[in-house]
């Protein structure tokens, strides 16, 4: 037994490589935890449960470095095109455009919820929102319930929600799920700059257009005219005066501030 | 541009496709890449050289999936596609191999043997590179073909990624005949028709066929498609017959209207995908049971009227 235990000893010494744990360590503050408290569990648990904590760990941190996609508000560049960061701070009267970056699932949910109603809380008077969500991998009914609510807010307001370069999965989830429809097919674009002008067309106050401060879109100035025809011969403004808007009769030039926007750039391959 | 992937596993009937896609590619001026996917893992064969130039001689000895795609650029060097191969280089991708070949103008095709399950693998290939389009001659299978063999076309129409052309009677010159209803699912197909359309030689007939007691709201709307339609077309001078029929059968009716050599043009169906899985759905039905070409346009669905409108959009 006590050559046997021997054995065991300069086995199980033969198994540690420093190299590995000293790189596990410098990593991430993360793994360094993982590795400590794995190793802190085998001495105190059985080896099974102290693999089960050591997993578990890994999981929760990951789960908690996902769980917060970034989420930039955007316009478009008028030299470029591109969408780039509303770095400025300027945002259309009428219409916020968001970007996410990353997985919208039962983790995230409520972060990208959370940041989501506080746009719109900042913006009252603001009745349109284009998601861009060309780099949204996954999504899942968690996801789905998020757009769900967003929607319900957006339509009471009078306007639309607007998704931007999904993929065929988060295509697939929005159909299956059915909200597909409640959203509209004709909501759905491959690019920022088709859902923009979908929006304008049939969501635009001309009103708000004429009384907005800035001028965030190619389209504004004919917009600010009443000009509608630049989507087409014969289009006209909706037939919508102030009246029936639900938000604020004033636009407040101060509230025409994004929200903190992350000074990332992002270089966006959609543009208007 | 327009980026075409093109399915072949060797067999006689893939030639109908690799023919197709030649035609497409020219007229379009469109991206070609070819792929071939076989099942298990590259594990189980004899790896090929990686990295270096194999001359004629040499490409003999390579495997079986590697021969498929030679047999496939030899098509493409006939078809005027691809320069005549002098020496190639083959590269080891994630999932299988790749190598390149010049095209007859200044470009490279690319050529990718990828092992796995055949539609993930193809629909990784189109999430990485955005292929509009999957070209494929799948050989006739009875229904207990089907059964034992698996029916390809069903699988690709059920979970494809991308857009789907069918090839089976009829060629880039055959008549294309575009089943419009002004549905969501339609109006998917406008947007491909337009990439397509300096393609397409011969006048575009559209057929709608009206459910005998159809809502007069979705008559009116299938029928103001229709004009918007015919209006773009006409003045592109493609526009052939408009053919509105009442049926109770909407698959025989297209099945008797486009013969045996045309191209039916069809939106990918909305349903849920449990219902489609279940049931089937229109485009299935007239894959199944055709002997002309069906292209079913997957793209996802957006908003057709702004382009419709756009005077430019016949070049």
């Amino acid at each position: 037994m006590s050559a046997l235990a021997g054995v065991l000893m300069v086995v199980s010494y033969g198994m540690i490589r420093k190299r590995d744990i000293v790189r596990t360590i410098k990593a991430t503050r993360g793994d360094a935890a993982v590795l400590t408290v794995t190793f802190l569990s085998t001495l105190l648990l059985n080896i099974e449960f102290a693999i089960y904590v050591g997993v578990l760990l890994s999981i929760g941190l990951h789960l908690a470095a996902v769980s917060h996609p970034r989420i930039n508000s955007m316009v478009p560049d008028l030299n470029t095109g591109k969408m780039v960061e509303s770095g400025r701070g300027e945002t259309c009267c009428q219409m916020e455009i968001v970007f996410i970056e990353g997985s919208i699932f039962f983790g995230s949910a409520d972060f990208v919820m959370g940041d989501l109603q506080r746009r719109l809380r900042n913006h009252p008077g603001m009745a349109n929102l284009l998601i861009r969500m060309h780099k949204v991998n996954t999504m899942d009914a968690s996801g789905v319930n998020i757009l769900e609510i967003l929607l319900e807010e957006i339509k009471l307001r009078g306007g639309g929600l607007f998704l931007a370069g999904i993929n065929h999965r988060v295509f697939k989830v929005l159909k299956n799920s059915g909200l597909l429809n409640e959203v509209g097919v004709t909501h759905l674009h491959t690019t920022t700059g088709a859902a923009i002008r979908k929006a304008m067309r049939d969501y635009f106050y001309p009103d708000i257009c004429a009384a907005c401060p800035v001028s965030v879109f190619r389209e504004c100035p004919q917009l600010k005219r009443g000009n509608w025809e630049i989507f087409g011969q014969g289009v006209q403004p909706p037939r919508r005066s102030l009246e029936e808007y639900p938000g604020p009769k004033t636009i407040d030039a101060s509230e025409n501030t994004a929200p903190a926007a992350d000074t990332r750039n992002e270089k966006g391959e959609h543009g208007t | 541009m327009t980026r075409l992937l093109v399915y072949t596993d060797g067999k006689p009937d893939a030639l109908r496709a690799l023919h197709f896609a030649a035609k497409l590619k020219r007229r379009l001026n469109a991206e070609l890449s070819v792929i071939t996917v076989r099942s298990g893992t590259h594990a189980a064969e004899e790896p090929p050289p990686v990295g270096v130039k194999l001359t004629a001689d040499q490409r003999t000895e390579l495997p079986h999936g590697l021969q498929i795609l030679l047999h496939a650029a030899s098509v493409l060097v006939d078809e005027a596609v691809l320069a005549p191969i002098d020496t190639i280089k083959i590269r080891d991708i994630p999932q299988g191999h790749m190598f390149f070949c010049d095209g007859a103008v200044d470009e490279r095709i690319a050529f990718y043997e990828c092992f796995g399950h055949f539609v993930e693998a193809i629909n990784k290939e189109v999430d990485e590179h955005g292929y509009s389009l999957l070209i494929v001659a799948p050989p006739r299978r009875s229904r207990l073909g089907h059964l034992v063999a698996g029916n390809t076309t069903r699988k690709l129409a059920l979970d494809l990624d991308t857009s789907l052309l069918v090839v089976h009677g009829g060629g880039p010159d055959s008549r294309f005949l575009i089943c419009a209803d002004g549905s969501p699912s339609s109006r998917r197909i406008f947007p491909m028709l337009k990439q397509l359309l300096p393609a397409i030689r011969q006048p575009v007939d559209f057929l709608y066929v009206r459910l005998p007691d159809a809502e007069p709201q979705i008559v009116a709307a299938a029928e103001a498609c229709l004009q918007e339609a015919g209006q773009w077309l006409s003045t592109c001078q493609k526009i052939g017959a408009v053919n509105v029929r009442e049926s109770r059968s909407r698959a025989d009716t297209i099945l008797e209207a486009a013969g045996e050599a045309s191209i039916i043009m069809m939106g990918g169906s909305l349903r849920h995908d449990v219902y489609r899985r279940m049931l089937g759905s229109l485009p299935m039905r007239i894959l199944e049971r055709t002997p002309s070409s069906v292209l079913i346009v997957k793209r996802l669905p957006e908003d057709d009227l702004d382009f419709m409108k756009d005077p430019l959009t016949c070049a």
